[in-house]
């Protein structure tokens, strides 16, 4: 009789968690595909699947979302929290914004609440780990395919990544501030919003500007896709502030160099109209204002874009959206998909899965 | 793929299709990470319920073929029977479904290193991983001989597709509905002194695995023994599918059929004391918990 | 709120862990887990119960699903206190995993000598005391039923423990939970982790006989229990740092724990179907904690008692 060693091809067992970790990124980057990806067999499959609680799902810049209800930027800046976020059921999560170096944003207290508004103020001015750590964590994410098995769809949320500039980098290098971050992050994006519209950067709305805006969109989007390997949707995030003249310049540029999408809008400065005490409101100080007093211009914004672009466009509509009935508003007004933030602060952790729900059945009274 | 045996994966994944295969189930997978990782004898760990579900262990089920193809990950297929709640809920599934893998997991199939001659013994649809392992080991350039067994002609599994598999089939059920009628352990013997087999692998219930296991002893061959797929957790940490097994030191342990095993040597396996602590068991004695 | 504003740091006595989740007592040696997550982004690693001599553990079944649960009787199979020094420990250290090592005898001498070895042990950030057995010394009771015998055995593993290490007592609940939780506590824990877990038995449906006899039950069956106990504990000593361990499967049943007065979480039987799932429930708590506009795990813990939570 053979020896066993001898006959037998040594079965290692023990591997080095370590080894096995690595070894299972490089396999799951391989095979895993843009999770939303709508070409082939996926999209077939995903067809037959019923619409779930996050409503009908919708197709868009080539990616399929479970629903229209996302998680605005700004609450998951450093992508920490991904697939917990979107088991409270939010269709997508736009992680960032992220910076090309870390920051650590403005001294604290930088976010305040409105009540007497559902509003909330922030000048958090960019805090995050920066775009090597942020892209390091989404390699993590990568390599586990997890997911909870009570959350079902868990894995099937959209993942966009909202990137911004540096603090401290000059204006005349934001470009290649944004380069990097693409560069870094857009492996790992179904998505990536270049940010112009934050108020709480000094300069960073100036990029707004269409003979800024055209060649920084451009440099983001080839360092995206030549990193990514493939197109990475691409969408602009304007302020509310822009005059109406400017929002069209900003549409007009978009369909011109065939941006994918345009995600309207982000906070304002203006504190016009608030129910809070003239004193809370001065106590609070400078800030982007989110919330129900933003409704009116955001869905100005959206009409405006939406008439001026057509059908085709991309346009995420965000500001002021807590109650179904205003996504609603919004989704006729020409929203290809929702976003929020401050109803989500306000409505706490069951907030997403009911307005989901609701969304949905209003929507379908609608069209009966 | 590095060396060694990569670490599992846990990924949701979807039911592509449910086929009936004469008395069983044959399940398919969408399960990216899997396929790609995949050795013969490995098994996955389904988790079954859905969404809702108040079930807290998993399902185990020997790998029995697996496609890395196209660019959403590989698939994975097991064959089934729905024998409680769990596998039942399975079974049902309609295309497109979600399903919960885990895998593969355990330590599969030792290939040997020359051209030699095996046996490949499997009950019922326990026969499943053999299929694998038959390819691999004719690219290997083994001889390949296979023992189906089962109760009667519907507990039979891969009747067909073993003619492809190997340069002999031989099939025994009990009732003698096809082929002999026995059992493994009358037409084994047999079998080995004819092929004259330097290996065997065996997958199926405990009998069976130990009716193997001697056989090949008698006849001078080793034994390659899978085990049941565990139904728990999969990964070691419940403890639930211990079994004494002698290491190589001598010394007999309680190792867990899903990271241990499932396959182990067959002259490793205290078969008889299978189901028990025995008493000369590397820490057996008064229980310490109660 | 935002995500990045919410603290998760915590404290169990003087282990101080950057989030309040750790494992259960039985979720293997951390090899098991290490495919699926990164130990030492775990508030910490409870190994298995370690007894003074290698333990073979339960013969016959051991494990059996219930419903919402899982009914156990391992019989605290484990390679001993060697085989932990030796083996598993080393591993855990190398990652930098802050271990919490659990330990099980049937007497005060092996309690003892188990504590003085494994307190004094590089990479051992605390010690949980197992009192879930039956003693030798007094036959026919529990430790962890008996007041007096359960505070012997904390006070002379307080003895044997270097300062700065905390001793953890883990009680299971029954009615006299408060009395054994500050019977642990006179003796010297340091904190007291408050287990949901209930005996069970199941019979087998084709013999009729038991499958699993006088086993343990866990799993989100018990979480309630859980929170139950820690919420009498927090309410009769609420200076006693207590950890909650049963049926926490999400961010919110770890919250919920924290709310009725834990200051850590222990995720067991979930790992089970989810070996992901102790990493998991630490994002899902962020998340929760930021959703509600709570912006540390410090003031939730208790936060359900009086007043409600400050946000």
């Amino acid at each position: 009789m053979t020896p066993y060693r001898w006959l037998f091809d040594r079965v290692l067992v023990h591997t080095d968690a370590e080894t096995a970790h690595r070894v299972a990124f490089r396999a799951i980057r391989a095979a895993r595909p843009v999770l939303a990806g709508l070409d082939g067999l996926a999209h077939r499959r995903l067809d037959r699947r019923p619409s779930g609680e996050a409503g009908q799902p919708v197709e868009a810049m080539g990616l399929r979302f479970p629903g229209v209800l996302g998680l605005a930027a700004g609450f998951d800046k450093n992508a920490v929290g991904i697939d917990a976020l979107a088991a409270l059921g939010f269709s997508f999560v736009e992680v960032g914004t992220v910076t090309g170096e870390p920051q650590p944003g403005n001294p604290r207290p930088r976010l305040f609440r409105l009540p007497a508004d559902r509003a909330v103020v922030n000048r958090m001015g960019f805090n995050n780990d920066g775009a090597e750590v942020v892209a390091g964590r989404l390699a993590r994410r990568a390599a586990r395919p997890l997911a909870d098995p009570s959350k079902g769809t868990g894995r099937r949320v959209v993942l966009g990544v909202n990137i911004g500039k540096t603090k401290l980098v000059a204006e005349d290098e934001a470009v290649a501030d944004y380069e990097k971050s693409a560069r870094l992050l857009a492996p790992y994006a179904d998505y990536l919003v270049v940010n112009v519209s934050s108020p709480n950067t000094p300069g960073l709305r100036d990029l707004q500007a269409v003979a800024l805006l055209r060649p920084l969109l451009e440099a983001v989007r080839r360092a995206a896709d030549a990193a990514a390997g493939r197109h990475v949707p691409l969408l602009v995030k304007i302020a509310p502030d822009l005059s109406d003249d400017d929002v069209l310049a900003v549409a007009d540029l978009a369909v011109e160099i065939g941006l994918d999408g345009i995600v309207a809008t982000n906070t304002t400065v203006s504190r016009q109209g608030l129910a809070s005490p003239e004193t809370q409101v001065s106590t609070v100080g400078a800030g982007g204002l989110s919330g129900a007093p933003l409704q009116e211009r955001s869905r100005d914004v959206l009409r405006l874009l939406r008439e001026r672009v057509g059908p085709d466009l991309t346009i995420v509509s965000v500001g002021g959206i807590e109650t179904p009935e205003e996504g609603l508003v919004r989704l006729e007004a020409g929203a290809t998909l929702l976003q929020a933030y401050t109803g989500f602060v306000y409505g706490g952790p069951t907030w997403p899965r009911r307005f989901a729900r609701e969304l949905a059945r209003l929507r379908a009274r609608a069209a009966a | 793929m590095t060396a060694g045996r990569p670490g599992p994966v846990r990924v949701d994944g979807e039911m592509l299709a449910v086929k009936r295969a004469g008395g069983y189930l044959h399940l398919t997978m969408v399960a990216p990470g899997v396929a790609e990782r995949f050795r013969p004898g490995s098994f996955v760990a389904l988790a079954v319920g859905g969404p809702l579900s108040d079930r807290c262990l998993r399902r185990g089920f020997p790998i029995y073929r697996v496609r890395a193809s196209g660019a959403y990950g590989g698939t994975v297929e097991v064959v089934a029977r729905p024998a409680e709640a769990g596998t039942t809920w399975l079974a049902g599934l309609s295309s497109g479904s979600p399903v919960d893998v885990l895998g593969p997991l355990g330590r599969p199939f030792a290939l040997p290193k020359e051209p030699v001659s095996c046996a490949l013994v499997g009950e019922g649809h326990a026969a499943a991983p053999l299929f694998p392992l038959a390819e691999r080991l004719r690219e290997r350039g083994c001889t390949v001989h296979m023992l189906l067994a089962g109760a009667d002609e519907r507990s039979l599994f891969g009747t067909l597709e073993a003619r492809r598999a190997a340069r002999t089939v031989q099939v025994v059920t009990e009732d003698g509905s096809v082929g002999i009628r026995g059992r493994v352990v009358d037409v084994l013997p047999d079998l080995l002194a004819r092929g004259a087999a330097d290996v065997v692998y065996a997958s199926g219930t405990f009998s069976v695995l130990h009716a193997a296991a001697r056989a090949a002893e008698q006849a001078g061959a080793w034994s390659q023994t899978a085990v049941p797929a565990p139904d728990g957790c999969g990964t070691g940490l419940c403890q639930g599918c211990v079994l004494p097994a002698v290491g190589e030191d001598g010394l007999t342990r309680m190792v867990r059929a899903c990271t241990e095993g499932p396959v182990f040597r067959g002259d490793r396996v205290r078969w008889d004391d299978v189901g028990t602590v025995p008493a000369d068991t590397w820490g057996a004695g008064p229980e310490v918990a109660r | 709120m935002t995500l990045d504003d919410v603290d998760l740091s915590c404290a169990v006595a003087d282990l101080r862990m950057p989030n309040p989740v750790m494992t259960a007592a039985g979720c293997g040696g951390g090899r098991e887990l290490a495919p699926f997550l990164e130990v030492p982004d775990l508030g910490a690693f409870v190994t298995g119960s370690v007894t003074l001599d290698p333990c073979a553990g339960t013969a016959g079944q051991r494990l059996v699903e219930t419903p919402s649960g899982v009914l156990h009787r391992t019989g605290l199979q484990n390679p001993g206190l060697q085989g932990f020094l030796t083996g598993e420990l080393p591993w855990l250290a190398q990652r930098g995993a802050r271990t919490v090592a659990s330990i099980a005898a049937g007497t005060l001498g092996e309690y003892a000598e188990l504590a003085r070895r494994i307190g004094n042990s590089p990479g051992v950030r605390a010690v949980e005391v197992n009192l879930d057995l039956a003693s030798r010394e007094a036959p026919g009771r529990r430790l962890g039923e008996d007041p007096y015998l359960a505070g012997k055995v904390v006070a002379v593993v307080r003895r044997e423990v270097p300062r700065g290490i905390p001793v953890l007592a883990k009680l299971v609940w029954q009615p006299g939970l408060v009395d054994l939780a500050r019977a642990v506590v006179k003796e010297g824990a340091d904190a007291v982790v408050v287990s949901g877990q209930v005996p069970g038995t199941a019979l087998d449906r084709s013999t009729l006989t038991p499958s699993v006899s006088a086993g343990a039950v866990s799993g989100p069956a018990v979480h309630a229990i859980a929170v139950h106990g820690v919420w009498q504990v927090h309410t009769a000593m609420p200076d006693v740092p207590v950890v909650g361990v049963g049926g926490v499967r999400t961010g919110w049943d770890a919250l919920e724990l924290l709310l009725a007065g834990a200051c850590a979480v222990q995720v067991g039987t979930a790992a089970l179907l989810d070996p992901g799932a102790p990493a998991r429930v630490v994002e899902e708590l962020r998340v929760e904690l930021g959703a509600q506009g709570i912006e540390s795990v410090a003031r939730a813990v208790g936060a359900a008692h009086g007043q409600g939570v400050s946000r």
